[in-house]
């Protein structure tokens, strides 16, 4: 069943279906909030508040004129966008931070990983938001540009921007890292 | 293409060269330039990381946001859900009749109002009409009676 049929279902309030759908996509949705977040509770409370939203506003999703992804992410994103505003742009304390590694260092053993991780969130947030739905989640330019409301000209410079930063971090990392050793 | 060029074209259009302008000038001077090489491996690695990483969401997110869901526009959908299940819903139809039904009710009732008024309507004004004809006819004898006893007066 396509992600419109069971939208189509979500709109009547037909639970099953959004059940469906929600498992469907959450682990995907899950991904790109905890790095967005750069922590496992606040990801998991905008996965929740993206999902309630889905539903509650599943009327203003028009079916056919974007993926149901690209809305979902739009929605986490906007959401994501809000709750930095009302955090008034504060970094996360050095705790949450540690709590991350140590989550990234027992699911993934790879030390590239971490360390792409750790310059990930080194990244601001408008960039690390545009790579990981570029990258990670797979969108084209157009729909990163549809998720963060932006034309895709300056969507395209900001994945340039994060991309030469990302890459100049790690390449700095590594040349720092083969000096030590 | 020089290092800065070729830079600037791995930040733009990432590590999949075939999405250059230009793929084939690219491979070529990837491959004689060891500085493009370091920094195009670095972009390689910085986008596998991206594009592996797979996560898991807690499985006690799923039944959280399922039992947080809010019942108020289920509600109101099911009461008229209800209001339709007492009509048949084999024919396509049915919904059509149902919402044109209230018209049909309305329409009917005014018509029957409009009848009932007309009947009593139609005797009364008989009765208006036969007691303004009586009562024009008493003026009209009072006045000419008064202009006789005006004439006959010396």
């Amino acid at each position: 069943v396509e992600d419109d049929e069971l939208m189509s279902a979500v709109k009547t309030q037909d639970k099953k279906a959004f059940a469906v759908l929600m498992q469907r996509h959450l682990d995907s949705l899950y991904g790109y909030a905890i790095k967005l977040t750069r922590d496992p509770a606040s990801a998991e409370d905008l996965v929740q508040e993206t999902w309630l939203k889905v539903w509650s506003g599943a009327s203003k999703y028009n079916i056919g004129r974007v993926k149901f992804t690209t809305w979902l992410h739009k929605v986490l994103y906007h959401l994501f966008v809000d709750q930095l505003r009302r955090q008034q742009h504060q970094l996360p304390a050095a705790e949450d931070q540690s709590a991350h590694d140590e989550l990234w260092n027992n699911q993934a053993q790879s030390q590239t990983k971490t360390l792409v991780d750790r310059l990930l969130t080194q990244l601001p947030d408008n960039q690390r938001a545009a790579l990981l739905l570029f990258h990670q989640q797979g969108f084209s330019t157009h729909q990163v540009a549809t998720i963060m409301n932006l034309s895709v000209r300056a969507t395209e410079s900001l994945l340039a921007r994060a991309r030469r930063a990302l890459r100049q971090m790690y390449t700095q990392q590594i040349s720092d890292e083969e000096q030590v050793s | 293409v020089n290092i800065e060029e070729f830079n600037q074209l791995l930040d733009a259009y990432g590590t999949d060269l075939e999405t250059w302008p230009d793929p084939l000038a690219a491979r070529e001077f990837l491959q004689r330039t060891p500085e493009a090489s370091i920094h195009f491996d670095a972009a390689a690695a910085v986008e596998r990381v991206l594009v592996s990483t797979s996560i898991k969401a807690p499985l006690s997110l799923a039944p959280r946001i399922l039992e947080n869901l809010p019942d108020q526009h289920a509600s109101r959908e099911s009461m008229w859900h209800e209001l339709l299940s007492w009509l048949p819903t084999k024919h396509r139809w049915v919904p059509v009749a149902s919402a044109l039904l209230p018209l049909f009710l309305g329409f009917a009732l005014g018509l029957n109002g409009m009848q009932e008024t007309s009947d009593i309507t139609e005797d009364d004004y008989l009765w208006v009409f036969a007691d303004n004809l009586e009562q024009s006819t008493a003026e009209l004898l009072t006045q000419s009676a008064l202009i006789d006893e005006e004439e006959n007066t010396p």
